[in-house]
């Protein structure tokens, strides 16, 4: 790795560090929840944008993840530092469980198997009532003594740029051709030597693993766990965020994952009517430029290439 | 692995009794076919005679339905495609599969990268190298980083066979209908590449063709399929005057 490609994210940690001082404790909340968005929106990326499996169960891998640390944490008294990579495992094998049923199949059969599983791990958090407390509620122990905004803000920061570190060197590895390979045409890539099961596995693990990981995480600052985080609601955020940054590109669900959940913030007065303007917001994309924001970018300023931003 | 007893060094792919069935539709019927090592091999025949199938059962997109297929000796029927291509087998489609939304330059890279090539990805300057030169050997170059999307129907078969040849070993080259719909110029550019490699890297071609023109220059001998089986063999010229290969292309 080249010194400008390690310096980059200490950079980027230490132009963001002092961000709270002027946002107050509020928006602080914010952008902690935004940099759980930013995390789940690229990995959700890594497997619909650039591999071309369009999961719709990705909220479910968060849940999983927040669900399963907690519950060790609570029962056998574990450290939350060692629950939170359990929970990631956890998902990461269910992952794997689902990337092999879904094998075979392609676009709209792919999501409606992986939204029924969802659907199905939802119904069973509400019902193993004596485990999860149903839709009660988990109350979850929290990662810091503080229930405060602040200290959570640099756990955040820390997270999304080592996620997305790793993200970025799978993408521009010759794993990255694989996905991208994969996505265009499947049969293609096969006969040009790739192991397409193989990296459709790797992958649904990969972005699971993410999701596993940072839904523990989000569990343990929320300090509340409830089967309404696998209502497909929590699914279609992400999606909309993906597609408003840019399905596809890198860049895309960073911007994408940090502008809607500031706009949701602004919006929140408006409640429910907020995903109406969305739906329509995603619409609009899907007709002007397909690469979000990022594309209108490539299209506005030729200079920022396709080589640059994919 | 099972061994083709009739191996003698010189056959570099051997189907033997090679038949696939859709439902009540036999598309291949016990096809014995060899194919001699070095050889460009045309296979030829009305449609529907099971040309294409005979090549996704070759390339491993189908599996046989019975029979066997030998590469260099070793049986390879029941190969993943992807296995098969480490193996030294390549194919184009007949509608040019390409990855629409990577760039001319990564679209040859995928081969050059995948399972097949192990750690060729290390030496990933001078594959770039490497893929840079077959790009300008097919006059492709000044389109390295514009997106296969943008590229003339034409210029995607060029790519699409281009892609196939930075692969290593390469020994037999399956090609669907390379000369479809492409314009004379690039039909002549696709032709130098199939016999300069032919000739310096001694790779095996199969080409199913309806250009009879290209077929009488590049092919040694052809085979003619007609309702899955093979009717006759030889160079174009005999095969033309045989009265079953008359009879299968007016039908009757």
């Amino acid at each position: 790795m080249s010194i400008k490609a390690t310096l980059f994210p200490i950079f980027m940690y230490a132009i963001l560090a002092p961000l709270p001082l002027v946002s107050g404790e509020y928006y602080t909340h914010v952008l902690n929840i935004s940099f759980y968005y930013v995390v789940m929106a690229a990995s959700w990326n890594l497997i619909a944008g650039y591999t071309g499996q369009f999961s719709l169960a990705h909220h479910a891998f968060a849940a999983m993840g927040g669900y399963t640390s907690a519950l060790l944490v609570i029962h056998y008294k574990i450290p939350i530092l060692l629950g939170i990579p359990c929970g990631g495992i956890l998902a990461g094998a269910f992952g794997y469980f689902l990337g092999t049923l879904c094998l075979r199949m392609r676009a709209i059969y792919l999501g409606l198997s992986t939204w029924a599983f969802s659907e199905s791990f939802r119904i069973t958090l509400s019902m193993s009532y004596k485990l999860t407390r149903g839709d009660l509620g988990l109350s979850t122990p929290r990662l810091l003594e503080t229930a405060k905004a602040f200290p959570y803000y640099y756990i955040f920061l820390l997270l999304a740029i080592v996620c997305l570190c790793i993200m970025y060197k799978i993408v521009h590895s010759r794993i990255g051709y694989y996905m991208r390979s994969i996505r265009d045409d499947e049969e293609a890539a096969l006969t040009m030597g790739v192991d397409t099961v193989k990296w459709k596995r790797f992958v649904f693990v990969t972005s699971s693993l993410f999701a596993g990981i940072a839904g523990a995480f989000h569990a343990h600052y929320i300090g509340l766990l409830s089967p309404v985080s696998v209502d497909f609601n929590e699914m279609a955020i992400l999606l909309i965020m993906v597609i408003t940054g840019g399905l596809r590109t890198f860049a895309g669900p960073i911007i994408g994952a940090i502008s809607i959940e500031i706009l949701s913030e602004l919006l929140r007065e408006y409640g429910e009517i907020r995903m109406v303007l969305f739906a329509l917001m995603v619409i609009v994309i899907m007709r002007v430029n397909r690469d979000g924001i990022v594309g209108i970018g490539r299209t506005v300023l030729p200079r920022i290439r396709y080589s640059t931003t994919y | 692995m099972e061994t083709s007893l009739a191996d003698n060094g010189e056959r570099i792919l051997e189907t033997r009794d090679l038949t696939k069935t859709f439902g009540g539709l036999t598309a291949v019927n016990g096809l014995s076919l060899n194919i001699e090592r070095g050889e460009i091999r045309g296979i030829i025949g009305p449609n529907g005679s099971g040309k294409t199938t005979l090549i996704n059962l070759i390339s491993g997109i189908y599996r046989a339905s019975s029979g066997a297929i030998y590469l260099d000796g070793a049986r390879i029927d029941r190969l993943k495609p992807n296995v098969r291509t480490s193996m030294g087998i390549i194919r184009t489609f007949q509608i040019p599969k390409v990855f629409r939304n990577m760039t001319v330059l990564e679209n040859m890279l995928v081969p050059a990268f995948s399972d097949s090539q192990g750690d060729r990805y290390k030496y990933g300057r001078e594959v770039i190298q490497e893929a840079e030169d077959l790009l300008r050997f097919v006059q492709l170059y000044h389109m390295r980083d514009e997106l296969a999307k943008t590229l003339s129907g034409g210029q995607i078969m060029l790519l699409q066979i281009a892609r196939g040849f930075i692969v290593n070993p390469l020994k037999l080259y399956l090609m669907d209908e390379p000369f479809a719909g492409v314009n004379p110029q690039i039909k002549g550019v696709i032709m130098e590449s199939i016999k300069e490699m032919n000739r310096e890297k001694g790779v095996t071609f199969i080409i199913v063709s309806h250009e009879m023109p290209a077929i009488r220059r590049l092919c040694g001998r052809v085979s003619v399929m007609h309702e899955g089986r093979r009717i006759a063999e030889g160079s174009l010229e005999e095969v033309a005057n045989i009265p079953a290969v008359i009879d299968a292309y007016i039908g009757g």
